[in-house]
């Protein structure tokens, strides 16, 4: 078995360098600067996961692929941040629901150990079914993310963020067409990927931010349900 | 998938959507779907009419000059098939990855973001 991790970052690789040489993997690291994983595999939020068996086919769709916070007993230091939104984005974040602790690790061990008889593989039906629902709407919001990238990237902010916008309000239930723009006007400093917001004294371009868009739908529904 | 013009050729076409314009239809993995007659003429491919097959939205840029076309819908999910789509990316030191390396081994695929 192999785990392959894939960056999706507009902004290229030195964003998310320091976190692949913290973690000094032996696995495949990679970069999607296109973010082609999201409409490929359905991938809404990030981190999430997808089983891809020996014979190239998907036998679990993507989902979230760790315990939650509770299930940790970590303490987040972002709750000691001493700034009153990244703490408050924390607190939400603690709420957030996931496996237990050992839950999807398990279930990996288990798929490594047995293949296709592992209990957790999933039917090709099933796969499908639980791959997300998407119509038109949601095909014309990865269109617009993926034009709002490449402004982005080709320094056309003001175009970019006319494309973002339309991607948000054509699905309003993906989390990662909002956090990745988000993530680009951040204030300077430790916090400034995950700020996610206004600031003080500046206009905000977008109708929502993070700590908006979760304390209305609240934390448990932050990643799409799902069972083992 | 960006397109200058809504031709591209059937080579590009498939690299970007994991679609394979046959001569029986567009294909993905065992899924092929009919198209009508025209829609693939000269290596190039009729990506509007394509993309309404197969429930694609076509969204031209703000200002012009450019289309994108989202991911299929005509299933209603976001996998209309379970066949991995062979995605060619870059690792963090620039090496070219084509997911389907890695056929004939089983592969947790996570997705993470720094932000």
């Amino acid at each position: 078995m192999e785990i392959v991790t894939v960056c999706l970052e507009t902004l290229g690789s030195e964003e998310g360098r320091a976190f692949v040489e913290a973690a000094q993997p032996e696995h495949p690291t990679l970069l999607d600067v296109a973010h082609q994983v999201d409409a490929a595999f359905g991938v809404v939020n990030i981190p999430n996961a997808v089983w891809i068996d020996e014979h190239f086919n998907i036998v679990r769709p993507a989902e979230p692929a760790w315990p939650a916070p509770r299930a940790t007993g970590a303490r987040s230091p972002l709750l000691d941040s001493g700034d009153a939104r990244i703490t408050a984005i924390a607190t939400q974040a603690t709420q957030i629901v996931s496996w237990t602790a050992d839950e999807y690790a398990n279930a990996v061990r288990d798929w490594a150990r047995n293949g296709a008889r592992s209990r957790f593989v999933l039917s090709a039906d099933e796969v499908m079914a639980r791959s997300g629902d998407r119509d038109v709407d949601g095909s014309a919001a990865a269109a617009h993310f993926e034009l709002a990238q490449h402004f982005e990237r080709g320094g056309d902010h003001d175009r970019a963020v006319a494309h973002f916008r339309s991607a948000h309000h054509l699905a309003p239930d993906n989390w990662t067409y909002k956090r990745q723009a988000w993530s680009l006007t951040g204030p300077e400093g430790p916090f400034r990927r995950f700020w996610q917001g206004p600031q003080d004294g500046q206009d905000w371009e977008y109708d929502s931010d993070w700590l908006v868009d979760i304390e209305s739908s609240g934390p448990r529904t932050y990643y799409r349900p799902t069972e083992l | 998938m960006l397109l200058p013009d809504l031709f591209p050729t059937s080579t590009a076409f498939a690299e970007a959507t994991g679609w394979k314009i046959e001569p029986h239809g567009a294909c993905k993995g065992d899924l092929c779907l009919p198209l009508a007659p025209g829609t693939y003429r000269e290596e190039r491919v009729d990506a509007a009419t394509v993309a309404d097959r197969l429930g694609m939205a076509v969204v031209p840029a703000e200002g012009g000059g450019l289309w994108a076309i989202g991911p299929e819908s005509f299933s209603g999910r976001a996998l209309a098939t379970v066949a991995a789509p062979d995605l060619k990316l870059q690792t963090f030191d620039g090496k070219a990855f084509a997911l389907s390396s890695l056929r004939g081994t089983r592969m947790v695929l996570v997705a993470w973001a720094p932000y």
